[in-house]
């Protein structure tokens, strides 16, 4: 019981900037991969030194190079920009949802018995004469406030849908990011063993062929290293999106259960309400609307169902002993009051989490534009070359 | 071990037939192509033979009888409009790059049509790379029928068949004949190049197909987990 009482949501922490030093090596490699991959490397480092240095040949060979790993570039930069809106649409369900708790709060706040002063003093018409009673009134309240606080549960409830449904796609986008990281990984792997390839036949053919040697280094080797650091970064954006991701899972989630413990609370209090009309003023209120909703969506209110059931059990109790049951009541709706509290202190600390993770991202994804345009601009002048570093899907 | 490459010369096998069936399925709706538009020829035909008779009747009637000079006429307008309508239907199609914007749907099932046009001058191989693609474009009707015109998928697949496969083919067909089986500067002939280019518009459709497909992969997969989530794992929440 004292776990329900406190809500506690916990704001996702900020996602660190991942350095392009650090991206690399995140996604494992297999063995039967990498010596795969070295094959590939070793069979283009001989028929580049078999070429003539000075022959279109090597030319062509060299800019096979400049190209290496444009669709794995491409496509990971692809999926990264689409992730840059992720934690951002996050921030938007969560305007939906609090828009629908705002509203919840508002109309809550109208049946308030705390808000009401004496409800248990008689009304008394101009101030003097005895007329009505002011409890029976207060409880009527309560039939024609049902229909709006049915309608917006409702809303919390297919709210509470959008978040599952925005976790479910990041889910899916998760795994299509890990596959392309996957073979970000690949490429830069075969970019770093043709770096260390390349020196090493740099330095073997500096005795025999000074020439070539300055080729291999000059051409081959700069650009190997130049597509090395494109790749490196593209890398660094996409573990920085693939990070980004969770910080949005997490809200998510944090959100559902915000919502579901918002809705158990007001049903709860509207039950409270119940029992006590009945014990007070022998009054039957029947909430007809919050009772289709108990029935109908108790699986979408997820706890709903079980705790009320514990609830309802210790209020009866209460209300039965009749010693003070418009303070059982009143603690109702003070349970609302706390968890409403507690999911808007949860919207503001994740806020800010949020916006720090995709100012991170966004920097990142601005710097790996630039060398996506080059490795575009490159790819433009020879879109017939074949591929020798392509991976098999 | 066994099992595996049975069940790869299964897969070669079903290969082969899918393609020969493929092949005969292309020729059939190659066949059917044509058979339409000479009935619809047919039709011109037969409509102008009854219409322009029965029109210079009617304007006799209004602007008195035409005598001799209507009876030479008839014959003589029915001949022309024959002889038009003829021409248009025997003449050869523009190349698709004058499709209009709009029309991105339209676009495999012209470019299929462009192609049918352009495979008698070209190699064996190249036919053979031709077929391939009219396939290919055929699936990926249905995906551009339900794109924006403007969005990227559209616009990258209009430059590959509206301008690049063209500009191939075409610049392959202005070299006269004696030079295309000829190496350029020792490097490949003229005729490799080409069907090098066209395999690599052939993979370049399929990535197509595939990155126009995946939205809806991504969305299938979305939906399955969401109902997951929602009904399945609630624990996992």
């Amino acid at each position: 019981m004292a776990d329900e009482q406190n809500l506690v949501l916990t704001p996702p922490a900020p996602v660190p900037v991942v350095t392009a030093e650090k991206a690399a090596g995140l996604v494992p490699l297999n063995e039967g991969q990498k010596s795969e991959l070295a094959k590939r490397v070793e069979s283009f480092i001989d028929e580049l030194v078999s070429l003539d240095a000075n022959s279109p040949a090597f030319g062509e060979k060299v800019a096979q190079l400049t190209t290496m790993g444009r669709r794995e570039i491409t496509d990971a930069a692809g999926h990264s920009n689409r992730f840059l809106d992720r934690p951002v649409k996050a921030m938007d369900k969560d305007s939906n949802v609090g828009t629908d708790l705002t509203a919840l709060r508002r109309t809550v706040e109208q049946l308030d018995p705390g808000k009401r002063g004496n409800l248990l003093g008689s009304k008394k018409l101009l101030g003097v004469l005895p007329f009505g009673n002011k409890l029976r009134d207060y409880f009527d309240e309560y039939k024609s406030a049902q229909s709006h606080i049915g309608a917006i549960l409702q809303r919390l409830a297919s709210g509470k849908d959008e978040l599952l449904k925005d976790n479910a796609a990041i889910d899916v986008e998760r795994q299509a990011l890990w596959a392309a990281m996957g073979k970000l990984e690949q490429m830069i792997h075969i970019a770093k063993a043709l770096d260390g390839r390349l020196q090493a036949k740099g330095d073997e053919l500096e005795l025999t062929d000074p020439a070539k040697a300055k080729a291999v280094r000059e051409s081959a080797l700069f650009y190997v290293r130049q597509r090395t650091t494109d790749l490196l970064t593209q890398m660094a954006v996409t573990v920085q999106g693939y990070l980004a991701l969770d910080p949005a899972v997490r809200n998510n989630v944090e959100l559902v259960k915000g919502v579901d413990r918002a809705s158990t609370t007001t049903v709860a209090a509207l039950r409270t309400a119940v029992t006590v009309a009945q014990a007070l003023t022998a009054q039957k209120l029947v909430l007809q609307q919050i009772t289709a909703l108990n029935t109908t969506t108790a699986n979408i209110i997820d706890s709903t169902a079980e705790m009320l059931h514990a609830q309802s059990g210790q209020i009866q109790q209460q209300a039965a002993a009749a010693t003070i049951p418009i303070e059982t009541l009143k603690r109702a709706f003070q349970n609302i009051y706390q968890t409403m509290d507690a999911i808007d202190a949860f919207k503001s600390q994740a806020l800010t989490s949020m916006k720090t993770t995709v100012d991170a991202l966004s920097d990142e994804i601005d710097r790996s534009r630039g060398y996506i345009a080059r490795s575009e601009g490159a790819s433009q002048a020879q879109l017939t070359d074949g591929d020798p570093f392509k991976l098999t899907e | 071990m066994n099992m595996a490459r049975r069940d790869d010369f299964l897969q070669d096998l079903g290969g082969l037939v899918r393609g020969v069936l493929s092949e005969s399925r292309l020729q059939k709706q190659r066949r059917k192509r044509k058979l339409m538009k000479w009935i619809k020829v047919a039709l011109a035909l037969v409509i102008a033979t009854i219409v322009i008779p029965i029109a210079l009747i009617t304007t006799g009637f209004f602007l008195g009888p035409r005598g001799t000079e209507g009876l030479i006429a008839t014959p003589l307008a029915v001949i022309t409009s024959w002889a038009l309508i003829l021409f248009f239907a025997t003449r050869k199609k523009k190349s698709p790059i004058a499709l209009p914007k709009n029309e991105i749907a339209a676009l495999p099932a012209h470019t299929s049509e462009w192609l049918d046009f352009q495979r008698q001058g070209l190699p064996w191989a190249a036919q053979q790379k031709l077929d391939d693609i009219s396939l290919k474009l055929e699936s990926l009707t249905p995906q551009l029928r339900r794109l924006d015109p403007k969005a990227p998928g559209a616009i990258e697949a209009r430059r590959l068949l509206a301008e690049e496969l063209p500009e191939l083919v075409n610049g392959y067909q202005k070299l006269p004949p004696s030079l295309q089986r000829k190496p350029l500067h020792g490097g490949p002939t003229p005729e490799h190049r080409l069907i090098d280019g066209l395999t690599t518009i052939d993979d370049e459709i399929s990535h197509l197909h595939d990155r126009l497909a995946a939205e809806d992969l991504h969305a299938l997969a979305t939906q399955q987990r969401y109902l997951e989530l929602k009904y399945k794992s609630k624990d996992k929440l």
